[in-house]
């Protein structure tokens, strides 16, 4: 291969096709970020909307009045505060494990001599197909201690079979000639992991983390099931009850709104507990993102 | 005698991952086949006072009456419709994405690009439902742009083939932004000097990316549409449920909304439980299958299950 | 397969044994029913009612929908206040709302089932009572210590009032109703919006509904120069169902469509009727005339508020609720938030129009829900506890200074009256989290299961708006399905599908796709589908009901 100067590059790249394709792709992206950013940002406008704004026949991204009204009563909730902060606990310790763990899972399928390989394969297939129910799973939580712990939340879930093949898959795409030199200078299996594959993996493995983490602070059912001290509820739990307690249009909870007029409705409640939920999601991502610009393969085409 | 040999030779070999294994291999049993045991109530009559193993045995009769019936046949029929509808038409979305993507060049535009794409995943279709059936309104954006088109104004919606559509673009709309995270982590490993070399040796951008960035694609395509094959029987109950309406039903009822409506009535777990099952099976041999194909089609070298 | 491949499945099934076998060894929890009281270690309270003392204070499970905290009835004042008040203890659990359904039925598998519960359906009382998990309730206990509650339910229900929940003779809930049911959907129209295109008169008859829907589809009656509005916009709450299908319409020519209804003796379902097709073609009209907005066939609720409060349409249907301030009862959606929005607006409630025959009414729903308060086996342990409870229940939902207690805490403290009489919040309890802290609201009794709205209007309405509740609620006539409370095996069976074919042709009829000279035809495969099973059926459940 020939390895060319700078400038020969960039001056055959600044060809006429490439120019128009380039244009044309920077405006399919704009067209993208309209699609997707648009009906966010209106959810945006309307939590932050009177009801008169939220109904309008006018579309305004900025609404006015702004009104704080819906996110006031979100946050009085002390519960919340709590929530937040189970949830942000229940993500780092679970996203911990399971990566550590999933990865560990995945790395020994990848080598083809592996004793009882195929069959711990299809064993993992059959976990991601098959399921016993609620009654079995909730039963085995109670009967290990967990119920009303955080490992009832973080342990059941902890490798999931789904993951553990993505991982493989990249590791599997690992030129052999890094392994093969560190074996030589005599290291063994699990040195090679955590020494070379695991830091070369870091793209497949912060977008794991990523799945994972998202996971668990979106993940509201289980908290229900398993927790039994509303101190220990996750933020999603809360904020389903907060969109339930305000709900004015549910019969049952009538009883729950005497007393005082409600400025917004549900509406609007429920697009500020999307904004709860999401915004700190956001806020993650480019931490991630800053994994996937680590391009440390060389030459990884396979063959 | 070889082959035992041989066996006893890769154990000792690989020691240390067997013991890497080990913790995985452990949870899996204890936290997936111990609980197991529950799918036998897709043969069973489950009555609560009874619990699991006291609940009389029915065999397959769950089985027989869901396939008596026409309305679960019909449910199963739209299932795979939609799904694979879903699957050809939305697989390749996310891919496109990113590779388009990548030809950006690295620049606040593209991370803001990519952060944004994913943000329709973040909102439930318990509040996107409304949001499109206001979009696709007589009023809304869509039949006011086809009016200056001068077509009339459609209720979508209502249309049996018009629903199809809206539910895979709008599924579509909604994934590409997240599905398109694992490819752009693909293309990240990617070494630029390849780029280059190939720009020297006269490539234009079309063969840039169906040589380079296409086939770096392809052993997490493969995984993905293999384990894809895990949900072609599940189409979407939460989008379907908040976007139906009674004129699209006969195409747009699949089987969780089937068993859910069900469910609301008969309160029958067991029934759920052995549609279920009968989900999964026909989920592992789907992925049996394709993992097949995908060894056919790439021989050894292939990146499949196994 | 290969060797490898045999291994495999070899050892899942060695798996799935060694699973079955371990877990055959919690199989003594699942049976725990007839076990010893098991200590619910985060919720039994100091006073567990197992010692034998004559005097002893009773232990009563109260639920908690509070999201906040369980409110300790140690430094609880409302809580504190009850137990002085009503001689119990108190020992509040949580129930958490949605999923509840699922709590319960793991509750009960794992042998932990609360005292008692509520909300289920009458399919799964059913399954319970055959299952043995529910004591019986004998009506005479009930009529000796509820008898407030015992006459309430005479008055909904009739003579008997175990009528619905009597199984082989016994009585194994205490039966509640949703006394608003009966009385509940109303129409409303936009009595600005008629002054402005003319019409000064209140449509009575389908006449002049028709007159003035014209008048607001074409008479520009928000004056914006523009035709986009329309006379009416619906929504189909449930695809399975006619039953909330522009039923005024249907009810000024007599016929209740999703619903079995009584006629000449016999039990007749509105949707097949002869009647019907005669209000289908009315609604065709309106429809080809566009008076009727196309959109109803995919709009939800939701976005039928929209259009209300953008103003698109002037005639709607819906509980009487919604169309007065929220003062007059709760809500007040299409009222409160229109007047906010368009503060000239008026919306003024009617009583569904009459046909040609002097008819009117709409559907209303059945008082009868749901079975009412299932109590567990638990709750026999205790001779005495059943006997507390359901004196206790007779008070919380009778005895007015309980229900200011749980309804608004205690005056000076929490709430004072204003001139007029009204209740009033002293801050911080107008915030709906510092009221759950100190216990108020009904979310931490068990009686939001049981609420007589006639006892609590005076907590629930403002002063000024008790006239105009009252009047507003005569408006609400119609009929309700009386074979809802029943058990109908074969009915639940053809339900869905009846439902669904039903719907859809009432939209092709409605809309033209399907030409109305069909209806008999649609009648007869409506039949063929099952529809005359469950004819039959309904015909002897009301024979059974009306004979006893």
């Amino acid at each position: 291969m020939r390895y060319g100067k700078g400038k020969e590059i960039k001056a055959l790249k600044r060809s006429a096709g490439g120019i128009w394709f380039d244009s044309i792709n920077y405006l399919f992206m704009l067209f993208i970020v309209v699609i997707t950013l648009y009906p966010f940002a209106n959810q945006v406008s309307i939590s932050l909307s009177t009801t008169a704004g939220a109904y309008s026949d006018k579309i305004l991204l900025i609404p006015n009045p702004i009104s704080l009204d819906t996110y006031k009563v979100a946050f009085h909730y002390d519960a919340i505060w709590s929530g937040f902060n189970n949830s942000l606990f229940r993500m780092g310790l679970g996203t911990l494990i399971s990566v550590v763990f999933t990865a560990l899972t995945a790395y020994p399928l990848v080598k083809k001599r592996l004793p009882f390989r195929k069959t711990f394969i299809m064993m993992i297939l059959f976990t991601m197909l098959f399921n016993g129910g609620l009654i079995p799973n909730f039963f085995l939580v109670k009967e290990l201690g967990f119920l009303d712990t955080i490992w009832a939340l973080v342990i059941p879930g902890m490798i999931s079979g789904f993951n553990v093949y993505i991982m493989a898959a990249f590791f599997r795409n690992l030129p052999e000639s890094l392994e093969e030199s560190a074996k030589i200078d005599g290291a063994g299996y699990f040195r090679i992991f955590t020494r070379i594959v695991f830091p070369l993996s870091l793209p497949v493995i912060a977008v794991i983390a990523l799945w994972v983490a998202v996971g668990h602070w979106n993940e509201w059912f289980a908290s229900l099931i398993y927790t039994q001290d509303p101190h220990k509820y996750v933020l999603q739990v809360v904020l389903r009850r907060i969109i339930i307690e305000n709900n004015t249009q549910d019969i049952t909870t009538i009883a729950r709104q005497i007393g005082k007029t409600q400025a917004f409705t549900t509406r609007q409640m429920q697009a500020t507990v999307i904004m709860i939920s999401t915004v700190p999601m956001l806020i993650i991502y480019p931490f991630v993102q800053k994994y996937f610009a680590k391009g440390v393969m060389l030459g990884a085409v396979k063959g | 005698m070889k082959r035992e040999g041989r066996f006893w030779r890769d154990l000792k070999e690989h020691k240390m991952l067997l013991l890497m294994f080990l913790p995985g291999l452990l949870y899996f049993i204890i936290f997936h086949y111990l609980p197991m045991y529950g799918t036998v109530l897709a043969f069973k009559d489950f009555r609560i006072s009874e619990g699991i193993w006291g609940s009389p045995w029915v065999g397959f009769r769950h089985f027989e009456y869901a396939f008596d019936d026409l309305g679960f046949i019909n449910a199963l029929r739209n299932t795979l419709i939609i799904s694979l509808l879903k699957l050809v038409l939305g697989f390749p979305a996310p891919i496109i994405f990113a590779i388009l993507l990548n030809e950006i060049g690295r620049s606040t535009f593209k991370k803001f690009v990519q952060t944004v794409s994913y943000l329709p995943h973040f909102i439930s279709w318990v509040v996107l439902g409304g949001v499109f059936i206001s979009f696709l309104s007589l009023n809304g954006p869509l039949n006011l742009i086809l009016e200056m088109f001068g077509f009339a104004p459609r209720i979508f919606m209502s249309e049996e083939n018009g629903f199809v559509a809206i539910l895979i673009l709008t599924d579509i709309w909604k994934g590409f932004g997240w599905g398109a995270i694992i490819y752009i982590a693909a293309l990240a490993g990617l070494d630029p000097s390849m780029y280059e070399a190939a720009v020297i040796d006269g490539a234009n951008r079309w063969h840039r990316i169906r040589y380079i960035t296409l086939p770096s694609l392809v052993p997490v395509m493969t995984i993905l549409i293999i384990l894809s094959m895990s949900g072609i029987l599940d189409a979407g109950f939460d989008q379907i449920f908040n976007m139906y309406n009674s004129r699209v039903v006969d195409v747009s009822e699949i089987i969780d909304t089937y068993v859910y409506k069900k469910g609301l009535v008969d309160a029958d777990y067991s029934y759920a439980t052995a549609i279920g099952l009968f989900k999964s099976i026909v989920a592992l041999v789907m992925i049996v299958i394709s993992n097949k194909i995908a060894n056919t089609i790439r021989g050894k070298e292939a990146d499949a299950l196994w | 397969m290969s060797t490898k491949g045999k291994a495999a499945s070899i050892f899942v099934l060695i798996v799935l044994v060694f699973s079955g076998i371990l877990s055959a060894c919690s199989k003594g929890t699942n049976e725990a029913e007839s076990a010893p009281p098991s200590s619910k270690a985060s919720e039994t309270s100091a006073g567990s009612a197992t010692s034998a003392e004559p005097a002893r204070t009773i232990t009563l499970n109260f639920t908690s929908w509070n999201i906040a905290g369980f409110p300790k009835p140690e430094d609880n004042l409302v809580i504190k206040n009850l137990e002085e008040k009503l001689g119990v203890k108190l020992d509040i659990t949580g129930r958490k709302s949605d999923t509840y359904k699922e709590e319960y039925n793991l509750a009960i598998a794992s042998g932990n089932a609360p005292d008692w519960f509520g909300n289920m359906s009458f399919t799964d009382y059913d399954k319970f009572v055959e299952q043995n998990l529910l004591i019986e309730v004998p009506e005479e206990l009930i009529a000796q210590h509820a008898p407030r509650l015992t006459e309430w339910l005479k008055s909904y229900i009739g003579p008997d009032p175990f009528l619905y929940s009597k199984r082989n003779g016994k009585n194994y809930a205490l039966p509640t109703v949703w006394t608003l049911g009966s009385t509940m959907n109303v129409t409303a129209i936009r009595e600005d919006w008629l002054t402005n295109v003319g019409i000064n008169k209140l449509p009575e008859t389908i006449g002049e509904l028709e007159e003035a829907l014209q008048k607001l589809r074409n008479g520009d009656p928000d004056g914006n120069g523009k035709k986009d509005t329309y006379g009416w916009s619906a929504a189909i709450a449930s695809p399975e169902s006619v039953s909330d299908f522009f039923t005024p319409v249907f009810g000024a020519y007599g016929v209740y469509p999703g619903i079995f209804t009584e006629q000449d003796g016999k039990i007749v379902t509105g949707e097949i009727q002869p009647e019907a097709k005669e209000a289908l073609s009315v609604l065709n009209s309106w429809y080809q005339q566009q008076l009727i907005d196309p959109e109803f066939i995919v709009d939800k609720a939701q976005n039928l508020q929209e259009k209300w409060l953008a103003e698109k349409y002037g005639y709607a249907v819906g509980a009487w609720w919604s169309f007065l301030p929220q003062g007059a009862f709760f809500d007040g959606f299409y009222h409160d938030q229109l007047l906010a929005k368009n503060p000239s607006s008026k919306v003024t409630v009617l009583s569904p129009p009459t046909g040609p025959q002097g008819k009117q009414g709409m559907v209303q729903l059945n008082p009868v829900q749901d079975p009412g308060v299932l109590f567990s086996k638990k709750v026999g342990e205790d001779p005495e506890k059943l006997a507390k409870y359901l004196e206790v229940l007779d008070k919380l939902t009778f005895d007015p200074d309980l229900l200011e207690l749980t309804w608004f805490g205690i005056e000076g403290k929490t709430f004072k009256k204003s001139a007029e009489g009204d209740y009033e919040w002293i801050p911080p309890y107008d915030n709906a989290a510092d009221r759950n802290a100190i216990g108020i609201g009904r979310e931490v009794t068990f009686t939001d299961m049981i609420q007589d709205y006639t006892a609590e209007a005076p907590f629930m309405t403002k002063n000024a708006y008790l006239d105009l509740r009252a009047q507003t609620e005569k408006k609400a006539i119609g009929k309700i399905d009386i074979l809802a409370p029943a058990n109908r095996p074969v009915f639940n069976e053809y339900k869905q599908k009846l439902g669904q074919f039903a719907v859809k042709n009432y939209i092709d009829f409605i809309t033209g796709k399907r030409p109305l000279s069909e209806f008999d035809q649609f009648v007869s495969e409506w039949n063929a589908m099952g529809g005359d099973k469950v004819m039959q059926e309904a015909q002897e459940v009301y024979q059974k009901m009306t004979a006893q």
